[in-house]
């Protein structure tokens, strides 16, 4: 190893150890370094320029979005823009070699979470490519870099059925490319990274959403898709109904009831078991940092929910929240019955994608983090009404858009 | 006063002819129609204030005559703009101006003088229809084609029919005058321009049916559009190149190449006889056992025969449950086997397979709104390529067992009529953000889906209509309330939509027969063309593909767009073409079935066979 736990934890505890962040404008990537930054240690932020807005103007948007100045934080927080899928990393010679002299430890957030096939290339890239960027960097002579902490996902267990553990798995199989990418992810940095004594942390979460306490997410994919979609189906007959004589409404067989609730007739296929396990991004940050803080020695950890969600329990917080009637679960034969109408379409290719997270039946121990965590007394809280309308209302507000982009 | 504003509009004009038929129900230019020479149709107008604005001209007679004949009556607007999103009412109105102040204002008005060569001419085809006014003279001296130069003819004439033409190139011969033959519009290769005669064929726009014989007579100055349009009344339809088109010149040119070649054949496959006059001014005909051997071919090239004075033309029966049919692809390959299945198994009447810039250009009221179509067509629904079938209903069922997703009539009126409400808002974001491993059209084309897309698109004439500029709206609104304008099978046979893609800018199209058997040499020449066009820093797209003797051969397309007033472009596209040509000239040596339109041109009668399988 290149620095002892001593050391390292001497380093950390001086708040002198210079952690990189990629992915820093990401959701989690943004939660991770403003986390560090209160947290008193040295961030550098990298991120690449988009739409015309540089990584500093990004940065400060979104400082501006957690109600922060990135001036606060003076010297601790540097900013570097560059791109993470080129060999050189898109930056000059003088900024290499400054990572070089300059980062202790990396927090590698940078990921694309598709599901897609189509996107197979961009995943690729992005979940695997990179790391082999990264590697040339810790790997170099002088680099001073001794600990690569990689955010992963529980999901690399694939179409596994078993109980995983918190280490290096085999997956022969996966409900897509995201899944396999992130394993191969894992993979390689397992096998490269330590040969040069840097050590590496895997951090595996299960499915993240908002800010439990405050509902505020930037991020509105996964569990958020389809309340978007519900809602604005509801909106659209709601409208049709009220102000245009209801004639569409009736031939999708939506009604608008006397309690006020709208019924859209969408029935789901019942395949029995299984749950989905959220967590929200307070929790995984304290989790990811108490872990960081604690184990110098290198393993895997996974940040997850002890209690889980059904969809029932997701469709029944729905229709309580949005005055929604009408999704029901309903045997395969009896889904097969009468062709999908539209919007059964809509949900049932939605479910296709993300069945394997939502009727999960896989299970994730969780001791080694757990140990860690209780120390602590962090704990995940339990997906309920209150955090799915908090979570749901805030989406709103902001229309289902990243606020501060 | 020359108006800047105006001057610019002018300048842009890309000689579509758009303006010289009816394609909109508008009627046509009043003073247009009455006096046949281009300069009195807006788009000589177009060209006659460019002359102005660039100290061209003087003032004449005719050009006070041209200006005063305009009736600011704005069907130029309609029409120009659903094209080429120009307004020329800008200068309609300002052509008007500067000749009324040069009037008003006394000064001089110049009168040319009549030499005899022009008398010569007048005798043949009358007091009004041979001129050596400047006026007119500068609105047959231009053309949009890169590699064409401003000529000033000394004299237009209008001959209509064969003993004027006759007539008219013996005096030609005569006074050793060289002539040019135009028909309505551009050229692909700036032919249409002579120093000496250019011959105006528009006048001659006789028609006559001939039912028994299932063919159509017509006249040198007849265009596909109004051959298309007494065609269709009589219950049939004619295989027809551009609306704007006159016949004969296409068949000259390039012969006929249309989406409805796939069944209807090119080359000699279209005609049952034509009528001639010779470079010599000896009058023949296509069929005569004697006259030269039109229906043979040179691939070295061919200079041209003659002129061109009528045709007949095959009618084809045309089935009342005809319908139009798309089919999305995510690629190319995969469309181009489906194109040449389709033909080869006879199913379908006209066929293309259609790129996302055709598309999307195609569909769209405004340049705008074609840049989010494609946009939506290619990144969000992931169409990248649409084949559109014109068949009955056979065919269309058979269609719709062989592909499992397709774009009828109903949706594809459905998604023209709500445009807007497609390219934006949350139901398309919304969409474009679902998680899937399919291509979107696959959900968005199901026909379970057409209730919803209803719902929330709301497709009506006045959402299409909301999107060009406010004047122009309730024309467009009662436009697309007719139900032809979103009907695929009439779109593809009247093609009053496909001059749309010079809406951007001119277009330099490369257009060919490529070998279907042999879909990676296509693909090779297109990668080529997209090579050459990203090297000379030009917009250039693959156009159209048809299927052509059931699916054996193709014509395609792939286009090239340049601001042809802005000499740094048409450089550019010159070198383009200079290594483009080449390219083309050294595949088709190399493998069979690859024939460029310039080895075809003055070659349009030959029997297909002679130019496609060598
Ligand atoms: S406004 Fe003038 S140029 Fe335009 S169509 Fe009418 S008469 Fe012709």
């Amino acid at each position: 190893m290149k620095l002892s736990r001593k050391e390292i934890l001497g380093l950390r505890k001086k708040k002198e150890a210079v952690f990189l962040i990629t992915g820093a404008t990401g959701f989690i990537g943004s939660h991770t370094a403003i986390k560090l930054l209160k947290r008193g240690y040295r961030v550098i932020m990298f991120s690449r320029p988009n739409r015309g807005a540089t990584a500093g103007e990004r940065i400060k948007a979104m400082f501006e979005w957690f109600e922060l100045d990135t001036d606060e934080f003076g010297a601790n927080l540097e900013i570097i823009e560059g791109f993470l899928d080129k060999p050189d990393l898109g930056i000059s010679k003088k900024t290499y070699s400054y990572l070089l002299n300059t980062v202790d430890e990396i927090i590698h957030c940078a990921a694309n979470t598709s599901f897609s096939e189509k996107k197979r290339g961009e995943l690729e890239t992005v979940n695997i490519g990179i790391l082999k960027n990264l590697s040339s960097l810790i790997n170099s002579e002088n680099s001073r870099c001794y600990f690569f902490h990689h955010i992963s996902t529980v999901y690399v267990a694939g179409k596994q059925k078993n109980i995983f553990e918190e280490t290096l798995i085999n997956t022969p199989e996966f409900n897509n490319v995201y899944e396999e990418t992130k394993y191969r992810g894992e993979q390689f940095i397992s096998e490269v990274f330590p040969q040069s004594g840097v050590r590496v942390n895997i951090y595996r979460s299960s499915i993240v959403y908002g800010d439990s306490e405050n509902g505020r997410s930037t991020l509105f994919n996964a569990v958020y898709y389809p309340v978007k979609m519900a809602l604005f189906l509801k909106n659209t007959y709601r409208n049709d109904i009220l102000k245009k004589g209801g004639e569409k409404a009736k031939q999708m067989g939506v009604r608008l009831d006397e309690d006020g609730s709208i019924f859209l007739p969408i029935r789901m296929g019942n395949k029995s078991g299984g749950t989905i396990n959220l967590i929200p991004i307070n929790y995984y940050t304290d989790a990811f940092i108490a872990i960081l803080e604690y184990s110098v020695d290198p393993g895997i950890f996974h940040i997850i929910n002890n209690s889980d969600t059904t969809l029932d329990d997701l469709t029944g917080f729905f229709s309580k929240s949005f005055n929604i009637k009408g999704f029901r679960s309903v045997s395969g034969e009896e889904l097969k019955e009468e062709p999908l109408n539209a919007l059964e379409i809509l949900f049932s290719e939605y479910l296709k994608m993300y069945e394997p997270y939502i009727r999960d039946i896989r299970r994730f121990d969780n001791k080694r983090s757990e140990k860690i965590l209780s120390k602590s007394n962090i704990k995940c809280p339990e997906f309920d009404l209150d955090i799915f309308s908090r979570c749901m209302n805030y989406a709103i507000s902001v229309n289902w858009k990243n606020p501060w982009k | 006063m020359i108006s800047e504003k105006a001057a610019g509009i002018a300048a842009q004009c890309r000689h579509y002819a758009m303006c010289k038929i009816d394609f909109l129900g508008t009627g046509l230019c009043p003073p247009g129609e009455d006096n046949h020479y281009v300069s009195y149709y807006p788009q000589g107008r177009m060209d006659l204030y460019d002359a102005l604005a660039k100290g061209l001209i003087p003032v004449t007679e005719r050009l006070v005559d041209i200006a005063n004949t305009c009736t600011l009556c704005g069907i130029c607007d309609k029409q120009c703009h659903f094209v080429t999103e120009l307004r020329p009412m800008v200068v309609m109105r300002a052509l008007k101006d500067h000749v009324g102040s040069h009037i008003a204002e006394n000064k001089k008005i110049v009168q040319i003088e009549e030499d005899d060569i022009l008398k010569q001419f007048k005798k043949v085809v009358g007091e009004k229809n041979a001129t050596n006014d400047p006026a007119i003279l500068v609105t047959y001296s231009n053309d949009p084609a890169p590699m064409a130069k401003i000529q000033m003819p000394q004299y237009v004439v209008l001959p209509s029919g064969r003993e004027e033409v006759k007539n008219i190139i013996s005096v030609c011969n005569q006074f050793k005058i060289p002539f040019a033959v135009r028909g309505n519009g551009s050229s692909v290769f700036g032919i249409v321009m002579s120093e000496g005669v250019v011959l105006d064929m528009g006048r001659n726009k006789e028609i006559s049916m001939d039912k028994d014989n299932w063919k159509i007579n017509i006249g040198a100055g007849v265009s596909a559009f109004d051959l298309q349009i007494e065609a269709d009344k009589n219950g049939f339809r004619v295989n027809s190149a551009e609306p704007s088109a006159l016949i004969c010149s296409n068949i000259m040119c390039s012969g006929i190449l249309s989406t409805f070649s796939n069944s209807y054949g090119t080359g000699a496959d279209n005609y049952v006889d034509a009528e001639f006059v010779s470079n010599q001014g000896e009058a023949f005909n296509l069929n005569d056992k004697k006259g030269p051997n039109l229906f043979g071919f040179d691939k070295q090239g061919s200079p041209s025969p003659g002129i061109c004075t009528g045709a007949s033309i095959k009618l084809q029966p045309v089935t009342e449950d005809e319908e139009g049919l798309g089919i999305p692809f995510s690629s190319f390959d995969e469309a181009a086997t489906f194109c040449r299945d389709l033909s080869r198994r006879r199913i379908g009447i006209s066929i293309a397979l259609l790129g996302g810039e055709y598309i999307s250009t195609f569909i769209s009221p405004t340049s705008d709104m074609a840049e989010k179509v494609k946009t939506l067509f290619i990144e969000t629904l992931g169409i990248s390529f649409l084949v559109v079938v014109i068949g009955d209903k056979y065919a269309i069922e058979t269609i719709k067992k062989m592909a499992p997703i397709t774009i009828n009539d109903k949706l594809f009126r459905l998604m023209m009529l709500s445009l807007p409400q497609m390219v934006a808002g949350e139901w398309i974001e919304m969409l474009g953000e679902l998680e899937t491993n399919r291509n979107l059209y696959e959900l968005f084309c199901k026909e379970e889906m057409y209730p919803l897309l209803e719902t929330v698109l709301n497709p009506s004439p006045e959402a299409i209509g909301s999107v060009v500029p406010e004047d122009l709206r309730d024309f467009y609104t009662q436009l697309y309330s007719r139900p032809e304008m979103t009907n695929l099978a009439w779109l593809s046979t009247f093609r009053i939509l496909s001059s749309r893609m010079g809406r951007f800018k001119h277009v330099v199209a490369f257009i060919g027969y490529a070998p279907l058997d042999k879909i990676e040499v296509i693909k090779k020449m297109i990668g080529e063309f997209k090579r050459i066009g990203d090297k000379y820093n030009l917009k250039h797209d693959y156009g159209f593909l048809t299927p052509v003797d059931l699916g054996k051969r193709a014509i395609l397309e792939y286009d090239f767009y340049i601001d042809h007033t802005n000499p740094a472009e048409i450089q550019q596209m010159l070198r383009a073409m200079g290594e483009a040509g080449p390219m083309v000239g050294e595949m088709s040596m190399n493998t069979k079935g690859i024939q460029w339109i310039n080895t075809i041109l003055f070659q349009g009668f030959s029997r297909k066979e002679n130019f496609l399988y060598r």
